[in-house]
């Protein structure tokens, strides 16, 4: 043992926190050298002068106020903590004493339901679920126009819900049953008031009427399904904004990069088409649509 | 309440609401926290305050110790934690107190001087009464971080290690600054040191 080891560990020795053999070992160290020795004494004679130091005693009055802070917070815990046996028996209260019989029985058979929380979630299931199957077929059987609600973007905001889901009126519009055309009522008023003038032709044969399902009244035709493609025309902003937003081709989803979570890069330059979010696929050029 | 309670567990015994357990903790460690405050701070009415805050801390903390560590190192770093704000305070109103005794007498009379005075024989109370009197301010001026070693190591006992824990330095640290202290305490106090050896 060298003696920078042996200094470390003479405090050890002095308060007897070494390990036998370690302390053996500096013992050891310590009577062949004298430099050490005589470290070891100084320390030690420092120690032997601190336990002359005297303690002073706290006044009783400091440690009185603690234990009088001490006694009110076991006081504030008591009542909640108290268990039930032993808390002190009182005596019934009037109302208590009067109520008796079946009829009391059962309130407080109820009673003993009424703040459970378990009780009071599934009570409020039954009634959303009950208020839900109650209102459903009146709103099944109210306007067919709702399912031909055209929904149209906000055009000031891509990634925000659209505006204008107020459903649209019915289209008064009707297939011509020998071109397949759309006409209008209009239409069909001049062409009776043609046909009135000319020799009535041979009356068409009439189309075989849509079947009624269900509880349906009869719907008027239904006008061309408009898609996603053809509408609405590729010209206006708004237009560009809806292509932009389409499905992404691989995943399916509506995971293109909205305006606002595109890169600042694709911002300044509206032209360059944007990446799916999640597949990072750019949306080829060819298939954009075009102008006419 | 018996002696073999552990700390923690009077301190478990407290929080059930078992107000002898907090008095016989009180009864553990008001001498060793008081001394040990009161060598930091050196004026009693600053220790009298500095210790009931200490345990009205521990009244309403009691709850959040873990049990993570001995209590004693917790006590402790209450205590440290509260000289410390107390020493940060008194840097920016430091000044001589009237009342307060006068701390190292350095160019003062020798304890020959001061014993051979009363007489040929020599009043061994004096010098005893003297002896502590300097024994507690050397211990009082040793530097702020070998001190608070120094006191809870002799006043409290404790290990090292666990000295370590509630200063958070090294473990070797600590026991380089206790050397330090006492080296410094035995040159202090050299001119008592042939008292003291017949006295032991």
């Amino acid at each position: 043992m060298d003696c920078e080891a042996c200094t470390d560990r003479l405090v050890e020795l002095l308060y007897e926190e070494l390990p036998e053999e370690d302390a053996e070992a500096t013992r050891a160290h310590l009577s062949g050298c004298e430099a050490c020795s005589q470290a070891f004494a100084q320390i030690r004679a420092g120690k032997g002068l601190a336990a002359m130091l005297e303690m002073a005693e706290p006044p009783a009055s400091v440690l009185d106020a603690v234990m009088a802070a001490a006694r009110e917070r076991v006081a504030d815990r008591a009542p909640a903590q108290e268990p039930a046996h032993e808390r002190p028996a009182t005596a019934p209260r009037p109302d208590e004493e009067e109520a008796s019989g079946p009829w009391a029985a059962f309130l407080k058979w109820v009673g003993g339901f009424a703040m459970r929380p378990q009780l009071a979630m599934a009570l409020t299931l039954l009634l959303i679920v009950g208020l839900g199957m109650w209102y459903l077929p009146t709103l099944r059987q109210s306007d067919p126009a709702d399912s031909h609600a055209i929904v149209d973007p906000a055009p000031g905001d891509e990634a925000g819900p659209s505006t204008s889901l107020v459903p649209a009126e019915p289209l008064d519009l009707e297939a011509d049953p020998r071109t397949g055309r759309i006409r209008t009522r209009e239409d069909e008023a001049a062409e009776e008031r043609v046909a009135a003038v000319r020799p009535a032709p041979p009356a068409p044969t009439p189309e075989p009427a849509p079947e009624v399902t269900g509880e349906r009244s009869v719907p008027p035709p239904s006008p061309p399904r408009r898609t996603r493609r053809d509408w609405p025309p590729a010209t206006a902003p708004a237009v560009r904004a809806r292509w932009w937003r389409r499905p992404c081709p691989i995943l399916g989803s509506r995971s293109w990069t909205s305006a606002r979570a595109r890169p600042r890069r694709w911002r300044r330059n509206r032209r360059r088409a944007p990446r799916c979010a999640r597949s990072r696929r750019r949306w080829p050029r060819r298939s954009r649509p075009r102008r006419s | 309440m018996t002696k073999e309670h552990s700390d923690e567990e009077l301190l478990r015994r407290f929080n059930e609401g078992d107000a002898d357990a907090f008095a016989e903790l009180v009864r553990r460690y008001e001498r060793p926290l008081y001394n040990f405050i009161l060598r930091s701070v050196r004026r009693r009415e600053r220790a009298d305050e500095l210790l009931q805050d200490v345990f009205l801390k521990v009244v309403q903390r009691s709850s959040d110790f873990k049990g993570q560590s001995k209590l004693s190192t917790w006590l402790y770093t209450i205590a440290r934690n509260l000289c410390i704000d107390h020493s940060r305070k008194m840097v920016f109103r430091r000044h001589q107190s009237l009342d307060a005794p006068r701390a190292g007498a350095e160019d003062g009379p020798t304890l020959l001087e001061r014993t051979a005075a009363e007489g040929a024989e020599p009043d061994r109370a004096a010098v005893m009464e003297d002896l502590k009197r300097r024994i507690a301010d050397a211990v009082e001026e040793l530097p702020e971080e070998q001190r608070e070693v120094f006191l809870m190591r002799h006043v409290q006992g404790m290990r090292f290690k666990d000295i370590a824990d509630v200063i958070g330095v090294p473990e070797n640290t600590v026991k380089s600054r206790m050397r330090y202290a006492l080296e410094r305490l035995q040159r202090a106090l050299a001119d008592y040191q042939e008292y003291v050896d017949e006295l032991m």
